[in-house]
Protein backbone atom coordinates (compact mmCIF):
# COMPACT_ATOMS: atom_id res chain seq x y z
CA UNK A 1 0.00 0.00 0.00
CA UNK A 2 2.86 2.37 0.81
CA UNK A 3 4.31 1.60 -2.65
CA UNK A 4 1.38 3.47 -4.21
CA UNK A 5 2.64 6.65 -2.55
CA UNK A 6 6.32 5.89 -2.51
CA UNK A 7 6.98 4.78 -6.12
CA UNK A 8 5.67 7.92 -7.91
CA UNK A 9 7.47 10.26 -5.52
CA UNK A 10 10.70 8.30 -6.07
CA UNK A 11 10.19 8.57 -9.86
CA UNK A 12 9.61 12.29 -9.45
CA UNK A 13 12.88 12.70 -7.58
CA UNK A 14 14.71 10.79 -10.34
CA UNK A 15 13.13 13.09 -12.95
CA UNK A 16 14.21 16.12 -10.93
CA UNK A 17 17.81 14.87 -10.79
CA UNK A 18 17.84 14.16 -14.55
CA UNK A 19 16.18 17.52 -15.29
CA UNK A 20 18.21 18.43 -18.35
CA UNK A 21 17.75 15.17 -20.27
CA UNK A 22 14.29 15.47 -21.78
CA UNK A 23 14.03 12.02 -23.39
CA UNK A 24 15.11 10.16 -20.24
CA UNK A 25 12.62 11.89 -17.96
CA UNK A 26 9.59 11.07 -20.10
CA UNK A 27 10.65 7.38 -20.14
CA UNK A 28 11.09 7.46 -16.35
CA UNK A 29 7.62 8.98 -16.04
CA UNK A 30 5.96 6.25 -18.12
CA UNK A 31 7.83 3.46 -16.31
CA UNK A 32 6.87 4.91 -12.93
CA UNK A 33 3.23 5.27 -13.91
CA UNK A 34 3.12 1.65 -15.07
CA UNK A 35 4.98 0.44 -11.97
CA UNK A 36 2.57 2.11 -9.58
CA UNK A 37 -0.34 0.94 -11.71
CA UNK A 38 0.88 -2.64 -11.47
CA UNK A 39 0.67 -2.39 -7.67
CA UNK A 40 -3.08 -1.68 -7.91
CA UNK A 41 -4.33 -5.26 -8.67
CA UNK A 42 -2.60 -6.53 -5.51
CA UNK A 43 -4.26 -4.05 -3.15
CA UNK A 44 -7.70 -2.98 -4.39
CA UNK A 45 -9.56 -6.26 -4.05
CA UNK A 46 -9.50 -6.56 -0.29
CA UNK A 47 -9.95 -4.11 2.56
CA UNK A 48 -6.81 -3.46 4.56
CA UNK A 49 -5.51 -0.88 7.00
CA UNK A 50 -2.19 -0.05 8.62
CA UNK A 51 -0.98 2.61 11.05
CA UNK A 52 2.43 4.11 10.40
CA UNK A 53 4.79 4.32 13.37
CA UNK A 54 4.31 2.88 16.85
CA UNK A 55 2.17 5.75 18.11
CA UNK A 56 -1.21 4.08 18.50
CA UNK A 57 -4.13 6.41 17.68
CA UNK A 58 -1.73 9.31 17.13
CA UNK A 59 -0.05 7.59 14.15
CA UNK A 60 -1.07 8.19 10.55
CA UNK A 61 -3.59 5.58 9.48
CA UNK A 62 -3.71 4.31 5.89
CA UNK A 63 -6.61 2.17 4.71
CA UNK A 64 -8.14 0.87 1.52
CA UNK A 65 -11.79 -0.03 0.90
CA UNK A 66 -14.45 -0.03 -1.79
CA UNK A 67 -14.81 3.77 -1.78
CA UNK A 68 -11.12 4.26 -2.48
CA UNK A 69 -10.96 1.92 -5.50
CA UNK A 70 -12.59 4.12 -8.21
CA UNK A 71 -10.44 7.10 -7.25
CA UNK A 72 -7.18 5.11 -7.25
CA UNK A 73 -8.05 3.61 -10.66
CA UNK A 74 -8.99 6.97 -12.18
CA UNK A 75 -5.78 8.57 -10.86
CA UNK A 76 -3.71 5.88 -12.59
CA UNK A 77 -5.53 6.06 -15.94
CA UNK A 78 -5.63 9.87 -16.09
CA UNK A 79 -1.95 10.20 -15.18
CA UNK A 80 -0.95 7.58 -17.77
CA UNK A 81 -2.93 9.34 -20.52
CA UNK A 82 -1.55 12.74 -19.58
CA UNK A 83 2.05 11.51 -19.58
CA UNK A 84 1.55 9.74 -22.93
CA UNK A 85 0.10 12.92 -24.42
CA UNK A 86 3.00 15.07 -23.20
CA UNK A 87 5.81 13.09 -24.85
CA UNK A 88 7.72 14.82 -27.67
CA UNK A 89 6.69 18.27 -26.54
CA UNK A 90 8.83 20.95 -24.98
CA UNK A 91 8.31 19.78 -21.40
CA UNK A 92 11.46 19.19 -19.32
CA UNK A 93 12.14 16.94 -16.35
CA UNK A 94 10.71 19.47 -13.92
CA UNK A 95 7.22 19.07 -15.44
CA UNK A 96 7.36 15.27 -15.16
CA UNK A 97 8.70 15.54 -11.60
CA UNK A 98 5.74 17.72 -10.62
CA UNK A 99 3.26 15.36 -12.32
CA UNK A 100 4.71 12.28 -10.62
CA UNK A 101 4.89 13.88 -7.16
CA UNK A 102 1.27 14.99 -7.66
CA UNK A 103 0.39 11.37 -8.50
CA UNK A 104 1.91 10.12 -5.24
CA UNK A 105 0.24 12.90 -3.28
CA UNK A 106 -3.20 12.13 -4.70
CA UNK A 107 -2.80 8.43 -3.90
CA UNK A 108 -1.80 9.39 -0.37
CA UNK A 109 -4.93 11.55 0.05
CA UNK A 110 -7.15 8.68 -1.07
CA UNK A 111 -5.46 6.25 1.32
CA UNK A 112 -5.06 8.49 4.36
CA UNK A 113 -7.30 8.25 7.43
CA UNK A 114 -5.78 11.11 9.42
CA UNK A 115 -7.33 14.58 9.29
CA UNK A 116 -4.12 16.56 9.59
CA UNK A 117 -2.34 14.36 7.05
CA UNK A 118 -5.21 15.05 4.65
CA UNK A 119 -4.67 18.80 5.18
CA UNK A 120 -0.95 18.52 4.40
CA UNK A 121 -1.43 16.38 1.30
CA UNK A 122 -4.32 18.49 -0.04
CA UNK A 123 -2.16 21.60 0.36
CA UNK A 124 0.74 19.86 -1.38
CA UNK A 125 -1.52 18.85 -4.28
CA UNK A 126 -2.83 22.44 -4.47
CA UNK A 127 0.64 23.97 -4.50
CA UNK A 128 1.73 21.62 -7.31
CA UNK A 129 -1.40 22.44 -9.29
CA UNK A 130 -0.78 26.19 -8.87
CA UNK A 131 2.67 25.75 -10.37
CA UNK A 132 1.33 23.54 -13.17
CA UNK A 133 -1.46 25.99 -14.13
CA UNK A 134 1.06 28.78 -14.65
CA UNK A 135 3.68 26.48 -16.18
CA UNK A 136 3.92 28.46 -19.44
CA UNK A 137 4.38 31.69 -17.37
CA UNK A 138 1.75 33.68 -19.27
CA UNK A 139 0.23 36.54 -17.18
CA UNK A 140 -3.28 35.19 -17.86
CA UNK A 141 -2.32 31.84 -16.34
CA UNK A 142 -0.55 33.53 -13.42
CA UNK A 143 -3.71 35.51 -12.70
CA UNK A 144 -5.96 32.43 -12.86
CA UNK A 145 -3.55 30.58 -10.61
CA UNK A 146 -3.29 33.46 -8.11
CA UNK A 147 -7.08 33.70 -7.90
CA UNK A 148 -7.23 29.96 -7.22
CA UNK A 149 -4.44 30.25 -4.65
CA UNK A 150 -6.05 33.05 -2.64
CA UNK A 151 -9.46 31.35 -2.51
CA UNK A 152 -8.23 27.83 -1.88
CA UNK A 153 -5.75 28.70 0.86
CA UNK A 154 -8.38 30.81 2.63
CA UNK A 155 -10.72 27.81 2.48
CA UNK A 156 -8.13 25.38 3.76
CA UNK A 157 -7.51 27.67 6.73
CA UNK A 158 -11.17 27.18 7.65
CA UNK A 159 -10.60 23.44 7.34
CA UNK A 160 -7.63 23.74 9.70
CA UNK A 161 -9.82 25.66 12.18
CA UNK A 162 -12.38 22.86 11.93
CA UNK A 163 -9.94 20.06 12.68
CA UNK A 164 -8.51 22.17 15.50
CA UNK A 165 -11.98 22.14 17.06
CA UNK A 166 -12.20 18.37 16.47
CA UNK A 167 -8.89 17.95 18.31
CA UNK A 168 -10.08 20.12 21.20
CA UNK A 169 -13.21 18.02 21.55
CA UNK A 170 -11.84 14.52 21.10
CA UNK A 171 -8.06 14.71 21.54
CA UNK A 172 -7.17 12.98 18.29
CA UNK A 173 -6.73 13.73 14.59
CA UNK A 174 -7.89 10.28 13.48
CA UNK A 175 -10.88 10.24 11.13
CA UNK A 176 -12.95 8.12 13.54
CA UNK A 177 -13.01 11.01 16.01
CA UNK A 178 -15.36 12.88 13.64
CA UNK A 179 -18.09 10.62 15.02
CA UNK A 180 -18.08 12.58 18.31
CA UNK A 181 -17.38 16.02 16.86
CA UNK A 182 -19.81 18.96 17.05
CA UNK A 183 -21.79 20.38 14.12
CA UNK A 184 -19.69 23.57 14.11
CA UNK A 185 -16.53 21.61 13.41
CA UNK A 186 -18.20 19.68 10.61
CA UNK A 187 -19.50 22.90 8.99
CA UNK A 188 -16.01 24.40 9.06
CA UNK A 189 -14.50 21.22 7.55
CA UNK A 190 -17.19 21.13 4.84
CA UNK A 191 -16.84 24.85 4.05
CA UNK A 192 -13.09 24.67 3.88
CA UNK A 193 -13.09 21.80 1.42
CA UNK A 194 -16.04 23.15 -0.61
CA UNK A 195 -13.85 25.89 -2.06
CA UNK A 196 -11.92 23.20 -3.95
CA UNK A 197 -15.00 21.17 -4.88
CA UNK A 198 -16.09 22.99 -8.01
CA UNK A 199 -19.64 23.62 -6.81
CA UNK A 200 -21.21 26.75 -8.30
CA UNK A 201 -20.92 29.86 -6.01
CA UNK A 202 -18.35 28.05 -3.85
CA UNK A 203 -15.52 27.87 -6.36
CA UNK A 204 -15.87 30.51 -9.02
CA UNK A 205 -12.11 30.42 -9.67
CA UNK A 206 -12.69 27.19 -11.58
CA UNK A 207 -13.66 28.23 -15.15
CA UNK A 208 -10.72 30.63 -15.40
CA UNK A 209 -8.15 28.18 -14.05
CA UNK A 210 -9.38 25.16 -16.02
CA UNK A 211 -9.70 26.96 -19.32
CA UNK A 212 -6.34 28.73 -19.18
CA UNK A 213 -4.20 25.83 -17.94
CA UNK A 214 -1.86 24.00 -20.39
CA UNK A 215 -3.31 21.05 -22.38
CA UNK A 216 -1.98 18.36 -20.05
CA UNK A 217 -2.91 20.14 -16.83
CA UNK A 218 -6.64 20.81 -17.40
CA UNK A 219 -7.52 17.06 -17.31
CA UNK A 220 -5.64 16.65 -14.02
CA UNK A 221 -7.43 19.65 -12.51
CA UNK A 222 -10.84 18.61 -13.72
CA UNK A 223 -10.51 14.86 -13.28
CA UNK A 224 -8.52 14.57 -10.08
CA UNK A 225 -8.06 17.77 -8.03
CA UNK A 226 -11.80 18.49 -8.08
CA UNK A 227 -12.47 14.88 -7.00
CA UNK A 228 -10.62 15.42 -3.71
CA UNK A 229 -13.60 17.17 -2.20
CA UNK A 230 -16.04 14.66 -3.73
CA UNK A 231 -14.07 11.79 -2.19
CA UNK A 232 -13.73 13.45 1.21
CA UNK A 233 -17.44 14.36 1.26
CA UNK A 234 -18.46 10.77 0.49
CA UNK A 235 -16.09 9.60 3.22
CA UNK A 236 -17.14 12.13 5.88
CA UNK A 237 -20.89 11.84 5.30
CA UNK A 238 -20.90 8.40 6.94
CA UNK A 239 -20.06 9.98 10.33
CA UNK A 240 -22.96 11.14 12.45
CA UNK A 241 -21.76 14.73 12.91
CA UNK A 242 -22.04 15.20 9.13
CA UNK A 243 -25.59 13.90 8.77
CA UNK A 244 -26.91 17.42 8.03
CA UNK A 245 -24.74 17.46 4.92
CA UNK A 246 -26.92 15.02 2.98
CA UNK A 247 -29.84 17.47 2.97
CA UNK A 248 -27.62 20.46 2.27
CA UNK A 249 -25.96 18.70 -0.65
CA UNK A 250 -29.30 18.00 -2.35
CA UNK A 251 -29.93 21.76 -2.56
CA UNK A 252 -26.38 22.82 -3.37
CA UNK A 253 -25.77 19.97 -5.80
CA UNK A 254 -28.90 20.43 -7.90
CA UNK A 255 -28.33 24.21 -8.00
CA UNK A 256 -24.80 23.65 -9.23
CA UNK A 257 -25.84 21.01 -11.79
CA UNK A 258 -28.38 23.31 -13.44
CA UNK A 259 -26.58 26.68 -13.30
CA UNK A 260 -23.33 25.12 -14.58
CA UNK A 261 -25.19 23.72 -17.58
CA UNK A 262 -26.82 27.10 -18.33
CA UNK A 263 -23.42 28.78 -18.42
CA UNK A 264 -21.93 25.96 -20.52
CA UNK A 265 -24.68 26.02 -23.16
CA UNK A 266 -24.09 29.71 -23.74
CA UNK A 267 -20.30 29.65 -23.89
CA UNK A 268 -18.38 29.88 -27.15
CA UNK A 269 -14.94 28.89 -25.90
CA UNK A 270 -14.59 25.08 -26.08
CA UNK A 271 -12.39 24.81 -22.97
CA UNK A 272 -14.77 26.99 -20.98
CA UNK A 273 -17.67 24.71 -22.01
CA UNK A 274 -15.77 21.80 -20.48
CA UNK A 275 -14.89 23.82 -17.37
CA UNK A 276 -18.53 24.76 -16.74
CA UNK A 277 -19.46 21.13 -17.23
CA UNK A 278 -17.10 20.18 -14.44
CA UNK A 279 -19.22 22.39 -12.15
CA UNK A 280 -22.39 20.71 -13.37
CA UNK A 281 -21.08 17.14 -13.08
CA UNK A 282 -19.81 17.74 -9.54
CA UNK A 283 -23.33 18.84 -8.70
CA UNK A 284 -24.60 15.54 -10.15
CA UNK A 285 -22.12 13.57 -8.04
CA UNK A 286 -22.95 15.27 -4.77
CA UNK A 287 -26.74 15.05 -5.09
CA UNK A 288 -26.73 11.58 -3.62
CA UNK A 289 -23.48 11.29 -1.81
CA UNK A 290 -22.68 7.56 -1.77
CA UNK A 291 -20.91 4.80 -3.70
CA UNK A 292 -22.68 5.62 -6.97
CA UNK A 293 -21.21 9.11 -6.92
CA UNK A 294 -17.74 7.63 -6.40
CA UNK A 295 -18.18 5.63 -9.61
CA UNK A 296 -19.57 8.67 -11.42
CA UNK A 297 -16.40 10.43 -10.30
CA UNK A 298 -14.39 7.65 -11.93
CA UNK A 299 -16.22 7.82 -15.25
CA UNK A 300 -16.21 11.64 -15.19
CA UNK A 301 -12.44 11.68 -14.71
CA UNK A 302 -11.97 9.38 -17.72
CA UNK A 303 -14.25 11.07 -20.25
CA UNK A 304 -13.31 14.58 -19.13
CA UNK A 305 -9.65 13.70 -19.68
CA UNK A 306 -10.45 12.44 -23.20
CA UNK A 307 -12.44 15.60 -23.97
CA UNK A 308 -9.84 18.00 -22.54
CA UNK A 309 -6.98 16.27 -24.37
CA UNK A 310 -8.89 16.19 -27.69
CA UNK A 311 -10.09 19.79 -27.41
CA UNK A 312 -6.67 20.99 -26.22
CA UNK A 313 -4.82 19.28 -29.08
CA UNK A 314 -7.27 20.57 -31.69
CA UNK A 315 -7.19 24.13 -30.40
CA UNK A 316 -3.39 24.07 -30.18
CA UNK A 317 -3.22 22.92 -33.83
CA UNK A 318 -5.79 25.37 -35.18
CA UNK A 319 -4.83 28.26 -32.89
CA UNK A 320 -8.35 29.05 -31.70
CA UNK A 321 -10.52 27.85 -28.82
CA UNK A 322 -13.74 29.01 -30.55
CA UNK A 323 -15.43 25.76 -31.56
CA UNK A 324 -17.52 27.38 -34.30
CA UNK A 325 -14.33 27.97 -36.32
CA UNK A 326 -13.32 24.28 -36.15
CA UNK A 327 -15.97 23.00 -38.51
CA UNK A 328 -14.39 21.58 -41.66
CA UNK A 329 -10.88 21.71 -40.22
CA UNK A 330 -10.65 18.73 -37.86
CA UNK A 331 -9.67 15.28 -39.11
CA UNK A 332 -11.88 12.18 -38.86
CA UNK A 333 -9.69 10.56 -36.19
CA UNK A 334 -9.91 13.59 -33.91
CA UNK A 335 -13.64 13.84 -34.53
CA UNK A 336 -14.19 10.18 -33.59
CA UNK A 337 -12.57 10.53 -30.18
CA UNK A 338 -14.30 13.88 -29.55
CA UNK A 339 -17.58 12.12 -30.37
CA UNK A 340 -16.89 9.22 -27.97
CA UNK A 341 -16.13 11.69 -25.17
CA UNK A 342 -19.21 13.79 -25.91
CA UNK A 343 -21.50 10.76 -26.04
CA UNK A 344 -20.08 9.56 -22.72
CA UNK A 345 -20.71 12.87 -20.97
CA UNK A 346 -24.28 13.19 -22.29
CA UNK A 347 -25.00 9.62 -21.12
CA UNK A 348 -25.60 7.76 -24.39
CA UNK A 349 -26.12 3.98 -23.87
CA UNK A 350 -23.02 1.75 -24.05
CA UNK A 351 -20.74 4.43 -22.56
CA UNK A 352 -19.55 4.81 -18.98
CA UNK A 353 -21.38 8.11 -18.50
CA UNK A 354 -24.73 6.42 -19.11
CA UNK A 355 -24.15 3.66 -16.55
CA UNK A 356 -23.15 5.88 -13.65
CA UNK A 357 -25.50 8.78 -14.44
CA UNK A 358 -28.57 6.53 -14.66
CA UNK A 359 -27.72 4.99 -11.30
CA UNK A 360 -27.57 8.49 -9.78
CA UNK A 361 -30.84 9.62 -11.40
CA UNK A 362 -32.64 6.45 -10.28
CA UNK A 363 -31.17 6.70 -6.78
CA UNK A 364 -32.49 10.26 -6.29
CA UNK A 365 -34.65 10.60 -3.23
CA UNK A 366 -37.84 12.18 -4.61
CA UNK A 367 -39.57 12.64 -8.02
CA UNK A 368 -39.08 16.40 -8.25
CA UNK A 369 -35.34 15.96 -7.75
CA UNK A 370 -35.33 13.33 -10.50
CA UNK A 371 -37.03 15.76 -12.90
CA UNK A 372 -34.48 18.48 -12.11
CA UNK A 373 -31.64 16.02 -12.76
CA UNK A 374 -33.22 15.07 -16.10
CA UNK A 375 -33.41 18.77 -17.02
CA UNK A 376 -29.71 19.09 -16.23
CA UNK A 377 -28.88 16.12 -18.46
CA UNK A 378 -30.98 17.58 -21.30
CA UNK A 379 -28.87 20.72 -20.94
CA UNK A 380 -25.69 18.63 -21.05
CA UNK A 381 -26.82 17.03 -24.31
CA UNK A 382 -27.68 20.48 -25.63
CA UNK A 383 -24.25 21.92 -25.03
CA UNK A 384 -22.38 18.89 -26.38
CA UNK A 385 -24.43 18.94 -29.60
CA UNK A 386 -21.98 21.71 -30.52
CA UNK A 387 -19.24 19.10 -30.77
CA UNK A 388 -21.46 16.40 -32.29
CA UNK A 389 -22.46 18.66 -35.20
CA UNK A 390 -18.90 19.64 -36.16
CA UNK A 391 -18.02 18.61 -39.73
CA UNK A 392 -14.83 16.53 -40.08
CA UNK A 393 -12.75 16.44 -43.28
CA UNK A 394 -11.25 13.25 -44.68
CA UNK A 395 -7.50 13.37 -44.45
CA UNK A 396 -4.90 10.63 -44.36
CA UNK A 397 -2.82 12.40 -41.70
CA UNK A 398 -2.99 10.89 -38.22
CA UNK A 399 -2.08 12.58 -34.95
CA UNK A 400 1.18 11.45 -33.34
CA UNK A 401 1.27 7.81 -32.19
CA UNK A 402 1.57 8.60 -28.47
CA UNK A 403 -1.46 10.92 -28.59
CA UNK A 404 -3.52 8.23 -30.33
CA UNK A 405 -2.36 5.70 -27.69
CA UNK A 406 -3.64 8.00 -24.93
CA UNK A 407 -6.98 8.45 -26.75
CA UNK A 408 -7.36 4.70 -27.32
CA UNK A 409 -6.70 3.82 -23.66
CA UNK A 410 -9.26 6.35 -22.47
CA UNK A 411 -12.00 5.47 -24.96
CA UNK A 412 -11.35 1.75 -24.36
CA UNK A 413 -12.02 2.28 -20.65
CA UNK A 414 -15.15 4.31 -21.43
CA UNK A 415 -16.65 1.65 -23.73
CA UNK A 416 -15.60 -1.33 -21.58
CA UNK A 417 -17.13 0.26 -18.47
CA UNK A 418 -20.25 1.11 -20.47
CA UNK A 419 -20.73 -2.45 -21.69
CA UNK A 420 -19.91 -4.21 -18.39
CA UNK A 421 -22.19 -2.02 -16.29
CA UNK A 422 -25.06 -1.86 -18.78
CA UNK A 423 -28.58 -2.83 -17.75
CA UNK A 424 -31.68 -2.82 -19.87
CA UNK A 425 -33.54 0.02 -18.13
CA UNK A 426 -30.72 2.37 -19.07
CA UNK A 427 -32.06 2.65 -22.63
CA UNK A 428 -34.33 5.40 -21.38
CA UNK A 429 -31.29 7.68 -21.23
CA UNK A 430 -31.68 8.10 -25.00
CA UNK A 431 -34.70 10.35 -24.36
CA UNK A 432 -32.90 13.29 -22.67
CA UNK A 433 -30.12 13.03 -25.27
CA UNK A 434 -32.61 13.33 -28.15
CA UNK A 435 -34.48 16.14 -26.37
CA UNK A 436 -31.21 18.00 -25.83
CA UNK A 437 -30.14 17.70 -29.48
CA UNK A 438 -33.56 18.90 -30.65
CA UNK A 439 -33.45 21.81 -28.21
CA UNK A 440 -30.01 22.75 -29.49
CA UNK A 441 -31.18 22.80 -33.13
CA UNK A 442 -34.10 25.07 -32.19
CA UNK A 443 -32.36 27.39 -29.77
CA UNK A 444 -28.84 27.69 -31.16
CA UNK A 445 -29.54 31.09 -32.68
CA UNK A 446 -30.19 32.60 -29.24
CA UNK A 447 -27.07 31.37 -27.45
CA UNK A 448 -24.72 34.15 -26.32
CA UNK A 449 -21.86 34.04 -23.76
CA UNK A 450 -23.14 35.04 -20.33
CA UNK A 451 -21.36 37.74 -18.30
CA UNK A 452 -18.43 36.51 -16.21
CA UNK A 453 -19.10 38.96 -13.39
CA UNK A 454 -19.15 36.22 -10.74
CA UNK A 455 -15.67 35.06 -11.69
CA UNK A 456 -13.91 38.28 -10.66
CA UNK A 457 -11.83 37.78 -7.54
CA UNK A 458 -13.88 39.99 -5.23
CA UNK A 459 -17.22 38.52 -6.26
CA UNK A 460 -15.79 34.99 -6.13
CA UNK A 461 -14.56 35.61 -2.57
CA UNK A 462 -17.80 37.20 -1.42
CA UNK A 463 -20.03 34.57 -3.02
CA UNK A 464 -17.95 31.85 -1.33
CA UNK A 465 -18.22 33.49 2.08
CA UNK A 466 -21.95 34.28 1.73
CA UNK A 467 -22.71 30.67 0.75
CA UNK A 468 -20.52 29.53 3.64
CA UNK A 469 -22.64 31.58 6.07
CA UNK A 470 -25.83 30.20 4.52
CA UNK A 471 -24.48 26.66 4.97
CA UNK A 472 -23.78 27.32 8.64
CA UNK A 473 -27.40 28.43 9.00
CA UNK A 474 -28.63 25.34 7.11
CA UNK A 475 -26.50 23.05 9.25
CA UNK A 476 -27.90 24.48 12.48
CA UNK A 477 -31.40 24.12 11.02
CA UNK A 478 -30.98 20.51 9.86
CA UNK A 479 -29.09 19.18 12.85
CA UNK A 480 -31.51 20.52 15.46
CA UNK B 1 -7.01 30.19 30.79
CA UNK B 2 -4.12 31.43 28.63
CA UNK B 3 -5.08 28.93 25.95
CA UNK B 4 -8.69 30.07 25.76
CA UNK B 5 -7.72 33.74 25.48
CA UNK B 6 -5.25 32.91 22.69
CA UNK B 7 -7.88 30.87 20.81
CA UNK B 8 -10.48 33.67 20.86
CA UNK B 9 -7.82 36.23 19.93
CA UNK B 10 -6.69 34.17 16.96
CA UNK B 11 -10.22 33.55 15.68
CA UNK B 12 -10.85 37.31 15.71
CA UNK B 13 -7.57 37.74 13.82
CA UNK B 14 -8.84 35.30 11.23
CA UNK B 15 -12.03 37.31 10.76
CA UNK B 16 -10.00 40.52 10.38
CA UNK B 17 -7.83 38.89 7.71
CA UNK B 18 -10.84 37.53 5.82
CA UNK B 19 -12.53 40.95 5.79
CA UNK B 20 -9.27 42.48 4.62
CA UNK B 21 -9.13 40.04 1.70
CA UNK B 22 -12.59 41.11 0.53
CA UNK B 23 -12.29 44.85 1.04
CA UNK B 24 -8.80 45.72 -0.20
CA UNK B 25 -8.36 46.35 -3.92
CA UNK B 26 -4.57 46.05 -3.86
CA UNK B 27 -3.10 42.67 -4.72
CA UNK B 28 -0.25 42.87 -2.20
CA UNK B 29 -2.70 43.85 0.55
CA UNK B 30 -4.84 40.85 -0.32
CA UNK B 31 -1.81 38.56 -0.02
CA UNK B 32 -0.84 40.18 3.29
CA UNK B 33 -4.39 39.62 4.60
CA UNK B 34 -4.05 35.96 3.67
CA UNK B 35 -0.81 36.01 5.69
CA UNK B 36 -2.73 37.37 8.69
CA UNK B 37 -5.30 34.55 8.39
CA UNK B 38 -2.56 31.92 8.21
CA UNK B 39 -0.62 33.35 11.16
CA UNK B 40 -3.80 33.51 13.24
CA UNK B 41 -4.57 29.86 12.60
CA UNK B 42 -1.02 28.88 13.53
CA UNK B 43 -1.42 30.87 16.74
CA UNK B 44 -4.67 29.04 17.43
CA UNK B 45 -2.90 25.70 17.46
CA UNK B 46 -0.45 27.05 19.99
CA UNK B 47 -3.46 28.11 22.02
CA UNK B 48 -4.93 24.60 21.81
CA UNK B 49 -1.74 23.09 23.19
CA UNK B 50 -1.58 25.71 25.96
CA UNK B 51 -4.94 24.69 27.37
CA UNK B 52 -3.40 22.04 29.64
CA UNK B 53 -0.53 24.28 30.80
CA UNK B 54 2.25 26.46 29.44
CA UNK B 55 5.42 24.70 30.63
CA UNK B 56 7.45 23.42 27.62
CA UNK B 57 6.80 19.67 27.16
CA UNK B 58 10.38 18.55 27.83
CA UNK B 59 10.39 15.76 30.40
CA UNK B 60 13.16 16.19 33.01
CA UNK B 61 13.24 14.85 36.56
CA UNK B 62 10.05 15.28 38.53
CA UNK B 63 7.08 16.10 36.29
CA UNK B 64 4.21 14.81 38.37
CA UNK B 65 2.58 18.09 39.36
CA UNK B 66 3.68 20.42 36.57
CA UNK B 67 1.21 21.62 33.89
CA UNK B 68 2.86 20.71 30.61
CA UNK B 69 1.72 22.02 27.21
CA UNK B 70 0.21 19.46 24.86
CA UNK B 71 2.99 18.65 22.34
CA UNK B 72 0.83 17.23 19.52
CA UNK B 73 -0.75 20.44 18.11
CA UNK B 74 2.62 22.15 18.37
CA UNK B 75 4.26 19.32 16.47
CA UNK B 76 1.72 19.19 13.65
CA UNK B 77 1.43 22.95 13.13
CA UNK B 78 5.10 23.18 12.15
CA UNK B 79 4.03 21.64 8.84
CA UNK B 80 1.26 24.23 8.61
CA UNK B 81 3.76 27.05 9.11
CA UNK B 82 5.96 25.70 6.31
CA UNK B 83 2.95 25.39 4.00
CA UNK B 84 1.77 28.95 4.66
CA UNK B 85 5.31 30.20 4.00
CA UNK B 86 5.37 28.34 0.65
CA UNK B 87 1.95 29.71 -0.32
CA UNK B 88 2.96 33.30 0.43
CA UNK B 89 6.17 32.91 -1.63
CA UNK B 90 4.27 31.42 -4.57
CA UNK B 91 1.57 34.12 -4.53
CA UNK B 92 4.22 36.86 -4.48
CA UNK B 93 5.90 35.21 -7.50
CA UNK B 94 2.59 35.32 -9.39
CA UNK B 95 2.14 38.97 -8.34
CA UNK B 96 5.60 39.77 -9.77
CA UNK B 97 4.73 38.07 -13.09
CA UNK B 98 1.54 40.15 -13.34
CA UNK B 99 3.26 43.39 -12.31
CA UNK B 100 6.03 42.98 -14.88
CA UNK B 101 3.47 42.77 -17.67
CA UNK B 102 0.82 45.33 -16.66
CA UNK B 103 2.61 47.65 -14.16
CA UNK B 104 -0.32 47.80 -11.78
CA UNK B 105 -1.39 46.06 -8.57
CA UNK B 106 -5.00 47.19 -8.62
CA UNK B 107 -7.25 44.14 -8.96
CA UNK B 108 -10.03 45.91 -10.85
CA UNK B 109 -7.64 47.36 -13.44
CA UNK B 110 -6.02 43.96 -14.02
CA UNK B 111 -9.38 42.24 -14.50
CA UNK B 112 -10.55 45.01 -16.86
CA UNK B 113 -7.43 44.51 -18.98
CA UNK B 114 -7.99 40.74 -19.14
CA UNK B 115 -11.66 41.09 -20.09
CA UNK B 116 -10.73 43.52 -22.86
CA UNK B 117 -8.05 41.12 -24.13
CA UNK B 118 -10.52 38.27 -24.37
CA UNK B 119 -12.88 40.11 -26.64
Amino acid sequence: MIALVFLPVLGGIICLVLKDRKSVSSIVAIVTAFASGSVLPFVIFEDASIILGNWGVLGIGLAIDELTTPFLLSTFIVMLAVILNSINKSYDGFFYALILILYGTLNSIFLSRDLFNIFVTVELASIISFILISYEKKPRQAWASLKYLLLSSLGLNFYLLGIGIVYMETGSFAMESLENASTMASVLIFGGLAVKSGLFFFSMWLPDAHSNAPIEVSPILSGLIVKLDVYLSIRFITYSSFSWMRDAYIFIGILSAIIGVIFAVNSKNAKRVLAYHTISQVGFMLVNCDKSSAWHGFSHAIFKTLLFLAVGNISARLGTKDYSKWSGKISTVEYTFLLIGSLAIVGFPMTSGCVTKEVIIHGACCPSLRILLLIASVGTAMSFSKFIFLKPVKTTSWPAANVVAAYVILSGVIIAHGIIGFEIYMFESVLPVMAGIAAYLILRRFLKPLPTYLERIDSALSSYLILFLITIRLAILFSS
Amino acid sequence: MTGTIVIYFSISGMLVGTIGMILSKDLIKKILSLGIVETSINLMYTGISARSGIIPPIVSGDFSNAFYADPIPQAVIITGIVISFALLCLSLVFAIIIYNRYHTMNVETIEMIFEREER
